[in-house]
């Protein structure tokens, strides 16, 4: 048999029912040039330590499940080749920043569904047209316009590389206020006063920096970073209007 | 259920470059007032005379507002870069065209900002 | 006690058929200044990119480090520079500059130390921090418009 190319993974491990609080374990993994860092994983439970937790789902980037830090990155480990995240010999595999962990490396999401439940991610119209009429119309064009925060796939790999949601878990959070950009540039949908309303609170819009981390570390390219500027400007737009012609209808 | 609670530890901006540079940025933008304050002060002794103005002129060059001075300088520069490295990494997604990449729009700024050095030296202070 | 840990782990990992409920949003009230600052942290921000670098080598450092006489940047040059009976418009263009770099500087200042002290750990005082320094780069602002206009119009 050939000599196989062997990488340590150092896997960050808790069980709640233990007296040992969080601490690493080692294991020695070998991989091919084709292995991902979820392959590894994978290769821990099935042969060297079936108690070894994680969530993973398609493996190939859609669902969001598999977000872990791989050497202090927010990565998705099915798209992180271990030849890529082994610079020393040592994949360092942790949960991801900024949530409470459950057990070794999943993550207790909670305050992630909370925020992104309350920007109401859905088409909020005053009135919904009867079914008989069809279904609401839209041009490319008009779909363009929100095309990009459509495409997120709530892996919170943003949460956890935003330093202002770790520091402050009351943020709304860069996928949940990119989600309600996307609803508010929607052409279906009428309630983007309802929401800029939740949104430009202390602990919505506002909190964020403009750190830019969680655009850089999207996989799936949304940009979340210039959602929230576009929904700052959006916001003040909306403020100033409210001031200065109290009487015109909203939006 | 027991659960591993995370904090924010204290140096955490210093465990990621673009961490850091964020940090720089912040505490750019807040030279920014320093310097304006010392403008500010400039208009004032300006408006007391001649002598006054001169003696602030004279204080600005002071070895230590020198370094004062340039410790601003530097910061508000990475302040101006790393906010042209951002626009582009994350450009406000204003229209639906795909947008083009990161150094394109850093190049441009720089462009822009050069293009602005040039006018106010000549526009302002009368040229080189 | 077994049923205890069990029915609170079901209530959390497995809801069953329970709709998940959308937490009743911890009422915040909508901000009021927030975004007026913010506005003009923003424009302070891209205004000093630009114009502040080549202000401060003009005004701090062409003079001692020798590329310019000290009469470069001397009183009668600022005298005649913010001269605003010029033809050109120029002495108004001088005076608004100044304007725009001290009021830009100051507003993106104070909304950045704001947020760097509200990091560190002053999260409870930030109305009261937002009066101080806000209040203080307003008053400079009003400081810069008095010196702008000053000459001119008063």
């Amino acid at each position: 048999m050939a000599a196989e190319k062997q990488v340590v993974f150092r896997v960050r491990r808790y069980q709640p029912q233990g007296t040992k609080g969080p601490h690493y374990q080692d294991y020695r993994v070998p991989y091919l040039d084709d292995m991902v860092v979820l392959d590894g994983l994978n290769y821990i439970k099935d042969n060297l330590d079936p108690t070894l937790t994680f969530r993973w789902s398609c493996r190939m980037g859609i669902c969001g499940s598999c977000g872990m830090d791989v050497n202090g990155k927010p990565r998705l480990t099915c798209g992180t080749f271990i030849k890529d995240a082994s610079p020393r010999g040592i994949v360092q595999v942790d949960p991801l920043t900024g949530f409470n962990s459950i057990k070794d490396l999943v993550t207790d999401f909670d305050p992630f569904m909370e925020h992104f439940l309350s920007v109401k991610p859905w088409i909020i119209r005053k009135k919904d047209a009867p079914l008989a009429e069809g279904e609401y119309l839209q041009y490319p064009e008009e779909l363009e316009a929100y095309r990009q925060q459509s495409l997120c796939i709530n892996c919170t790999l943003c949460y956890a590389a935003c330093p202002v949601f770790q520091g402050n878990s009351h943020f709304v959070g860069p996928a949940s206020l990119a989600m309600a950009l996307r609803y508010i540039r929607d052409t279906r949908d009428e309630g983007a006063d309802e929401r800029l309303e939740r949104l430009s609170t202390r602990n919505g819009i506002w909190e964020c920096t403009f750190v830019g981390e969680c655009s850089v570390v999207c996989p799936k390219e949304v940009d979340p970073a210039g959602a929230i500027q576009s929904l700052k400007v959006l916001a003040t737009m909306r403020h100033m209007r409210k001031l200065l012609m109290p009487k015109s209808a909203s939006r | 259920m027991r659960e591993a609670v995370w904090k924010r530890p204290a140096g955490w901006w210093t465990h990621n470059k673009d961490y850091t540079l964020f940090m720089l940025r912040e505490v750019g933008g807040t030279l920014c007032a320093v310097y304006a304050i010392l403008l500010l002060g400039l208009l004032m002794e300006y408006n007391a005379g001649k002598a006054a103005y001169e003696g602030y002129l004279a204080f600005l060059q002071t070895p230590a507002m020198l370094v004062i001075q340039g410790i601003i300088l530097v910061f508000v520069v990475i302040h101006a870069f790393t906010w042209f490295l951002l626009i582009g990494k994350s450009q406000a997604v204003m229209s639906s065209y795909r947008a083009p990449g990161w150094t394109r729009i850093f190049g441009l700024m720089v462009v822009v900002f050069l293009g602005a050095s040039v006018a106010v030296l000549y526009l302002v202070f009368g040229g080189l | 006690m077994a049923e205890e840990a069990r029915s609170e782990f079901d209530a959390r990992y497995n809801p069953g058929h329970e709709v998940i409920r959308v937490q009743a949003a911890r009422k915040e009230r909508e901000v009021v200044l927030e975004p007026l600052f913010w506005g003009l942290f923003s424009l302070g921000g891209f205004l000093t990119a630009f114009l502040l670098p080549i202000t401060i080598l003009a005004v701090s450092f062409f003079v001692p480090l020798g590329f310019w006489p000290a009469d470069r940047i001397g009183y009668d040059w600022l005298t005649n520079a913010m001269n605003p009976a010029a033809a050109n418009l120029q002495g108004l263009l001088v005076r608004a500059f100044f304007l725009l770099v001290i009021a830009g500087g100051l507003f993106h200042g104070a909304h950045r130390f704001k947020y760097m002290l509200m990091e560190a750990g002053a999260r409870k005082h930030e109305s009261g921090l937002g009066v101080i320094l806000y209040g203080l780069a307003i008053l400079g602002s009003l400081g810069a418009l008095y010196y702008a206009v000053k000459g001119w119009i008063l």
